[in-house]
């Protein structure tokens, strides 16, 4: 499978040639393939949030270049706006930038702004509607009139309904209840599976990484830690536990039984592949 | 468990684990919420004993 965007070492400093000079990126060499669902994952500080603005041109980098199917995006600068259509970005809590008078409006916003006929925008917004849950009956309400969760997911549909090639959601379900978690997220991993579109998800927890991603990229100090599929990485508890990062409490769980001989195999870090092992341990059936 | 799900809140995974093993008819305790506890209980279900 190609990869659909890359970074080739990427530097990044705020504040350069001044007192306050930080560096926020550190020689990253990084390739997000086509068609898959990556998590990010790392501490505060970490380097995430600004690794994710590199990669619609939010941020230029210091050094390095980003390609997107293999063209500098930099390449020609006043070109960066259709990079951002092409690579859409919703940021942490995408909910304080919405403003439009209804739900329907604001989520044609981007689409309107591509220049697209009324038609192509109003089939667009029933399109993104529909695939973060967002019913038709709340097309003409005020998004301030809906609740978080759903203030949430119109902001989310409105990056969607341009129909970016890679969607990039920087903490999506932060300050939601579980309830409100996992349906954002089961949304957009719904979505990135039927579309096609290459997915990635800036978030904390390791559990949510075990249950939507495919990959896992780990920041840490500004550089990639770790990287790999998702049993990869969390094969390696030791070495995140050593950044201060966790695996999920059922793969500590499986690990611990396996230590003492129970014959648990594959990749274990989610309740129902736990379940599913134990089961088939207990009835003696031969693992895989 | 249900009753937590029901309002939309969360158990830890150890909890859960339990509990899903529980509805599979299996004899575990309710309510363990530590690491080491929901290993020893799953342990016993092999004839094992916790390592302290």
């Amino acid at each position: 499978m190609s990869n659909v965007l890359e970074l080739c070492g990427v530097s990044y400093e705020y504040s350069p040639k001044t007192p306050f000079a930080t560096a926020a990126l550190r020689g990253v060499d990084l390739a997000f393939r086509e068609g898959g669902i990556t998590g990010v994952i790392g501490h505060t500080g970490s380097g995430k949030s600004t690794l994710v603005q590199m990669l619609n041109g939010l941020l230029r980098p210091t050094e390095g270049r980003v390609l997107l199917r293999g063209r500098d995006i930099w390449e020609k600068p006043k070109e960066i706006t259709g990079v951002r259509f092409r690579v859409g970005l919703v940021m942490q809590y995408p909910e304080h930038q919405l403003f439009d008078a209804t739900v329907s409006a604001d989520i044609g916003f981007g689409p309107r702004n591509m220049g697209l006929s009324p038609e192509e925008i109003e089939a667009r917004v029933r399109e993104a509607a529909a695939f973060v849950g967002i019913g038709e009956e709340l097309f003409e309400k005020s998004p301030f009139d809906l609740s978080g969760g759903q203030r949430r997911r119109v902001a989310i549909a409105g990056v969607i309904a341009m129909r970016p090639e890679v969607l990039i959601l920087d903490e999506p379900s932060a300050g939601l209840d579980p309830r409100g978690r996992r349906e954002i997220l089961t949304g957009l991993w719904e979505y990135g599976k039927k579309s096609g579109t290459t997915v990635i998800l800036v978030s904390h927890s390791m559990e949510d990484m075990a249950h939507y991603c495919d990959d896992v990229v780990v920041m840490n100090n500004g550089s990639v830690y770790m990287t790999g599929s998702v049993s990869e990485v969390f094969s390696r508890a030791e070495e995140l536990e050593a950044i201060g990062l966790d695996v999920p409490e059922v793969a500590k769980i499986a690990a611990r039984l396996r230590r003492r001989g129970i014959p648990l195999s594959g990749d274990l870090y989610t309740v129902e592949s736990v379940k599913e092992a134990l089961l088939r341990a207990l009835r003696g059936e031969a693992e895989s | 468990m249900e009753e937590l799900r029901r309002v939309g809140l969360d158990v830890p995974q150890g909890t859960a684990l339990l509990y899903e093993l529980t509805r599979e008819g299996l004899a575990l305790p309710a309510g363990l919420t530590d690491v080491s506890d929901c290993a020893a209980a799953l342990l016993s279900l092999f004839g094992e004993v916790r390592d302290e």
